[in-house]
């Protein structure tokens, strides 16, 4: 296969399935470092830029757990590839000036992730943190390191982007000049057609963390499986379309805050990769996206060749780790109806950030004459799979709000779940937990009832 | 600025697994006990050797010389022989081509054990007599005699956890092989002559035949003082056997899982108090988990008895320490070294003493701040005191009364979100309290082009001793940084060296370069009088002056001048830190050069609904001394601080039948960017300090410990929602404890 390596085109015959970090480390490529191969550290981000729309899109990319199949075709940018030869960049200089640098580990995981926000103009209205957000230090405390992100930030902020940024860093000789030919090479470089069969890889978040690897991988997003669209009822979601690409969909943004509701899942790189196909599929008790969209009373649409089904979401997960899943069949997509509701979404991890949840929650209704319709609430880490609270959903259809009956709606919740001891707490930590995640939804959409409570 | 800085943002810095590796270079796997406790019944690797790649399996009875890894007491094996004692203990090493092939063949060693019950408790092997080393006790005034003038008492338990460091470099080494059988060992250790003297014990050769080099490490926060011998053995043991070259550098979840951290500790405390809120007495009883074996325990339970009253007089004090043998891994050295969880008992002794007697804890902490000629528990003076000024100007500047009103107010008004407040002020002593360790050499080599290379005994791991080290070079030499090199830390070039450790690697390498520098100067300048005449000599800015008058003599003509008279370029000096002693017998001494100060307010909120917390702000005072490099100096305070916090709030190790389950990134969390606070760090002025180069103090462990100041400040707010309800003293304080004392389930 070929990608562009920093400034190369680079024809490699590595596995698909090779971790990006084992091979570019493999070939000498030394500034990516391993910090702990499983996506939670950021030490071994490196810039992946693909075209979209006749442009250059960077991202910043964990590498230890990217697949070499998904970066081919692409341009892979390490620090090597950012380093200027006479002096250091806008960010490099802050972080040097600032202190933002001790041991120097984790440093070019965080040059990656600012250098990926400074070169997309879209992401101003992003706070700076969030590019940031995947990369651990364990040195300086942060502090340094956002006050030169800052500083950077002022710097780059004067440019004229009128030809786009990456043409204005690169002007400003901010970036080096080989930027300027990547499209040219984009456009020009093969890449081969997906196998036929193996098995298939989404986002490979969880299948490819330490070192684990599958053969044969056919990747979704290749198949055309990463898009969102709608029709006149419903909101469609491509099994391989990514957690940011959701996050920040005008479809769903128009219905409800998934912007803020899912600002907290994982980390800002590791929802450009997982997708919400992978989070179904995976039948993960605590999938932050499974649990959201079942609260949605979501609807999947799976496809085995010529044959095609549409199921309820609550209805595809059978037991812990056991789908409703022929051999063969793929997730193609899932839905939730195109129409207006209250959603509160809820998740306690011992992180606010980049963690995984001890309990999350979700719950969708609506209100009409001062009673609950269609209401439905899901918790996960509660249980061997992510769970539809069927009953303390049925007892909440019709209610008035009241305290009483937020508080029976918890009491019936809990006869509903099964947590046990675990990493992520104890079983009775999560029952408490779920109960006061039940009654924060309240209180995030009613605020008024939060003294009652 | 450290401008040593810029190739780490370039990414060109070497670490041990960047070095070029060389031709025929075997990988390494470890294979480890899965049982906490047991006798090895049989042991099989004859399937491994015939592994594909294997070159080479080794276990316990194929080291030729010590099978043996303790430095003060010698009882942990490098390789188990008969018996297990924790999970992850090294049984076996197998050498392969390449990674994967050895640690395929690791999974075709069969084992088997006849088990032994297992004590995980500190508690539970005091009970039964399974101590390291016997406990010691420091003792002042009498306590006995005490308790019963006291106006309030309160007795209680205060349990810390443990800590695992997570430095983002995991362990490593590189072993290459000499002549004559030689190794030279790339290693990623704060400890190099302890990593040569261990590996050649173990390899049964004299310490010359190994030289370790360590250009730097990606952090170490204590990690690798003690704990990066295994693995340079491991490394030296496969260039013993094979003669290739041997790496070994550990995965994440290895490292986790078989590497030792910081002490949990469990101790009972007993404090006296007068109307006043003077503090009379203090008495406690602290239990460490030492794990299984004795690793640094021995000297890190000794640094919680020298810190267990902070930086509070108190006239009576009975405190013991009992190093606890647990099966669980070796625990050892963490930034603090013993002192965290020694000033966590005291905090929380007053925190029981304010809730007890009403009186705020600020007004008990200020009542009983050391001062000049106070004694501590182990017989020393305290000297140049900065903990009221430090403490009335954190105040100050934190306007600390006007948060305590605005809390009170938003508290009253909401009733989910609560805010808490504290301060912390702290004491810490500087110096190794093992005194013999005191001691750092310098090697500083000027080159006839007037380059110069300093060579020290610190390892460089982010802590920017390289810089200091640099900077001391250029004030003594008066020349410009830009002409200096400071050298890879080598033991070949300096010698029995002691770890960089304790807060003192600037400290005492630092004044052996200056004395080495020195050396040096003290030779031009003799030179000088020989050639220009007689009178006084002085180098300035590269100039040399004579009776006060510039002269045409610079810097690279003064030593080419110096080369051509074969005067002696080079110097060797060893700084031993003087008027420190300690007599082990009576606990009593002057163990330290001098104490560092300071004091933190944090502000934190609490989410009651959820249980959910964030620490807002800290605003820190710190006395620096006169700091040899503010930016340096700034990120030990605030990189220090928020590993504190980490380890009284997030940073969990879970243990189910001695199997930690928090072994990953994933599950052990480290603060992150949205969880790190904002931070206001201001140092005192006019502190210079006599006992330390340039004025300075030591600086890398004492900000740790403000970071106990977000544990209080939580229990403030979650008091606020929680009036009625006795707090039990428990670190970390994970959402999960915090959720479970809020509320109570039905």
């Amino acid at each position: 296969m070929k990608l562009i390596l920093n400034q190369k085109v680079l024809e490699t015959s590595e596995s698909p399935s090779f971790h990006t970090l084992d091979f570019l480390r493999k070939i000498g490529i030394k500034g990516v470092k391993e910090g702990c191969h499983e996506g939670d550290c950021g030490a071994c981000l490196v810039l992946i830029g693909e075209l979209k729309d006749d442009r250059v899109k960077y991202k910043a990319m964990n590498s230890c757990i990217l697949p070499l199949g998904k970066i081919e075709g692409k341009h892979v940018v390490t620090i090597e590839g950012l380093n200027l030869e006479e002096k250091l960049n806008p960010v490099q200089q802050a972080l040097f000036e600032e202190g933002g640098v001790q041991c120097g580990y984790c440093t070019p995981g965080f040059v990656i992730a600012l250098m990926a926000y400074f070169m997309n103009e879209d992401l101003e209205n992003t706070e700076i943190i969030t590019a940031i957000e995947g990369n651990i230090c364990r040195c300086t405390g942060y502090n340094s390191i956002l006050r030169a992100a800052e500083i950077a930030s002022k710097k780059i902020s004067t440019l004229d982007d009128s030809k786009g940024r990456i043409t204005a860093l690169i002007e400003a000789n901010y970036l080096p000049s080989y930027f300027s030919k990547i499209i040219k090479q984009l456009k020009e470089i093969k890449t081969q057609p997906q196998l036929k069969k193996g098995t298939f890889v989404a986002g490979g978040t969880d299948l490819f963390v330490n070192r684990q690897t599958v053969e044969n991988p056919i990747f979704l997003a290749e198949l055309g499986f990463d898009k969102i669209w709608s029709d006149e009822n419903h909101v469609y979601i491509g099994a391989a379309a990514d957690i940011e690409t959701i996050r920040t969909s005008a479809e769903l943004n128009a219905l409800f805050d998934t912007a803020k509701h899912l600002a907290r899942v994982s980390s800002l790189p590791i929802r450009q990769q997982a997708t919400i196909g992978g989070n179904v599929v995976n039948a993960s008790p605590i999938g932050d996206l499974t649990i959201y969209f079942l609260a949605l009373d979501a609807e999947i649409g799976l496809v085995l060749g010529e044959d095609k089904r549409i199921m309820k979401l609550k209805d595809f997960f059978k037991g812990y780790k056991i789908l409703d899943l022929k051999d063969g069949e793929i997730l193609e997509w899932s839905r939730i109806r195109k129409e207006k509701k209250l959603l509160s979404f809820e998740k306690v991890a011992k992180r606010m950030y980049m963690d995984i949840a001890s309990v999350n929650s979700a719950l969708s209704l609506r209100i009409e004459d001062k009673k609950i319709k269609e209401p439905h609430l899901s918790a996960g880490g509660v249980g061997p799979i992510p769970m539809y609270l069927e009953k303390a959903s049925q007892f909440l259809e019709n209610k008035e709000i009241s305290s009483e009956v937020i508080k029976e709606a918890a009491r019936i919740a809990d006869t509903e779940i099964s947590p046990i001891d675990d990493v992520r707490g104890s079983a009775k930590y999560k029952r408490l937990l779920l109960r006061q995640l039940i009654y924060a939804h309240f209180v995030e959409l009613f605020p008024e009832l939060e003294m009652s409570l | 600025m450290n401008d040593l800085i810029p190739p780490h943002t370039r990414g060109e810095s070497v670490f041990v697994d960047d070095i070029p590796e060389p031709n025929n270079m075997l990988q390494v796997a470890v294979f480890v006990s899965d049982i906490p406790h047991g006798k090895i019944k049989s042991l099989d690797i004859s399937k491994a050797e015939k592994g594909k790649g294997v070159i080479r399996v080794i276990t316990a009875k194929d080291i030729p010389g010590e099978n043996q890894l303790g430095r003060i007491i010698q009882d942990e094996e490098l390789l188990a022989k008969e018996k297990v004692d924790f999970i992850g203990q090294p049984i076996a090493v197998i050498y392969a081509e390449t990674k994967e092939q050895a640690n395929k063949a690791r999974n075709l060693i069969t084992i088997e054990y006849e088990e032994l019950q297992a004590i995980f408790d500190p508690r539970e092997a005091a009970k039964k007599g399974s101590l390291i080393a016997p406990s010691r006790t420091f003792t002042l005034g009498d306590v006995d005699s005490i308790w019963d003038s006291c106006e309030t008492i309160v007795e209680g338990r205060a349990d810390s956890g443990g800590q695992e460091h997570v430095y983002m470099e995991t362990q490593g080494s590189l072993a290459i092989p000499r002549e004559e059988g030689r190794v030279l060992l790339y290693s990623s250790t704060q400890n190099p002559s302890t990593v040569q003297s261990t590996v050649a014990s173990i390899l049964g050769f004299d310490m010359n035949k190994i030289e370790v080099d360590v250009t730097r490490l990606g952090g170490g926060f204590g990690g690798k003082e003690d704990q990066a011998t295994a693995w340079a053995a491991f490394c030296a043991l496969g260039v013993f056997y094979t003669g290739r070259p041997v790496k070994l550098v550990l995965d994440r979840n290895e490292d986790i899982t078989i590497t030792g951290k910081r002490h949990p500790y469990s101790t009972d405390y007993k404090l006296g108090l007068n109307e006043e809120g003077k503090i009379l007495a203090f008495s406690a009883d602290c239990y460490q988990n030492s794990g299984a074996a004795a690793d640094l325990s021995t000297a890190v339970l000794g640094r919680t008895l020298f810190h267990l009253t902070n930086a509070y007089f108190i006239p009576n004090v009975q405190v013991t320490a009992y190093p606890c043998r647990t099966n669980l891994v070796p625990y050892t050295a963490f930034r603090g070294f013993g002192a965290p969880q020694g000033m966590y008992v005291i905090e929380c002794a007053l925190s029981h003493a304010a809730d007890e007697s009403g009186i705020p804890i600020s007004v008990l902490q200020k009542k009983n701040l050391l001062v000049d000629g106070d004694q501590f528990p182990y017989g020393m003076h305290v000297e140049n005191a900065h903990a009221k000024r430090s403490f009335s100007k954190v105040v100050e500047d934190s306007e600390y009364e006007k948060l305590m009103t605005e809390k009170e107010e938003f508290n009253a008004k909401s009733k989910f979100m609560k805010k808490g407040i504290s301060v912390m002020p702290i004491c810490f002593g500087i110096s190794f309290t093992s005194i013999f360790m005191n001691q750092a050499g310098a090697l500083v080599n000027v080159y006839y082009d007037g380059s110069v290379n300093v060579s020290t005994g610190s390892v460089e791991m982010g802590q920017g001793v390289n810089m200091k080290i640099k900077t001391i070079a250029a004030r003594s030499l008066s020349i410009d940084p830009k002409r200096i090199r400071v050298e890879s830390t080598n033991t070949s070039r300096v010698i029995n060296t002691s770890p960089s450790s304790a807060s003192s690697g600037a400290d005492l390498n630092g004044k052996a370069t200056e004395f080495a520098c020195l050396k040096i100067i003290e030779r031009l300048k003799d030179l000088v009088r020989e050639k220009l005449g007689k009178g006084t000599v002085s180098l300035e800015d590269e100039t040399v002056y004579l009776d006060g008058v510039k002269t045409e003599l610079v810097w690279e003509k003064l030593i080419w001048l110096a080369y051509t008279n074969r005067v002696n370029l080079a110097a060797q000096a060893l700084y031993a830190t003087p008027g420190i002693h300690f007599d082990n017998e009576k606990e009593k001494g002057k163990p330290f050069a001098y104490h560092v100060f300071g004091s933190a307010v944090t502000e934190v909120s609490v989410d009651c609904l959820r249980g959910t917390y964030t620490i807002d702000k800290v605003h820190v005072v710190h006395d620096a001394g006169r700091s040899l490099n503010y930016l340096i100096d700034l990120g030990q305070v605030e990189g220090g601080l928020v590993q504190g916090i980490g380890w009284m709030t997030l940073e969990e190790l879970q243990y189910i039948d001695g199997k930690l389950i928090s072994d990953a990134l994933a599950t052990y969390k480290v603060p992150d960017v949205h969880f790190a606070p904002e931070i206001k760090t201001t140092f005192l002025e006019d502190t210079e300090n006599p006992h330390a180069v340039l004025q300075s103090k030591g600086i890398g462990e004492p900000p740790f410990m403000y970071g106990i100041g977000a544990y209080f400040a939580l229990k403030d707010a979650a008091q606020a929602f929680r009036a009625d309800k006795e707090w039990e003293y428990i670190a970390p304080l994970t959402p999960e404890r915090l959720l479970l004392f809020l509320h109570d389930l039905e």
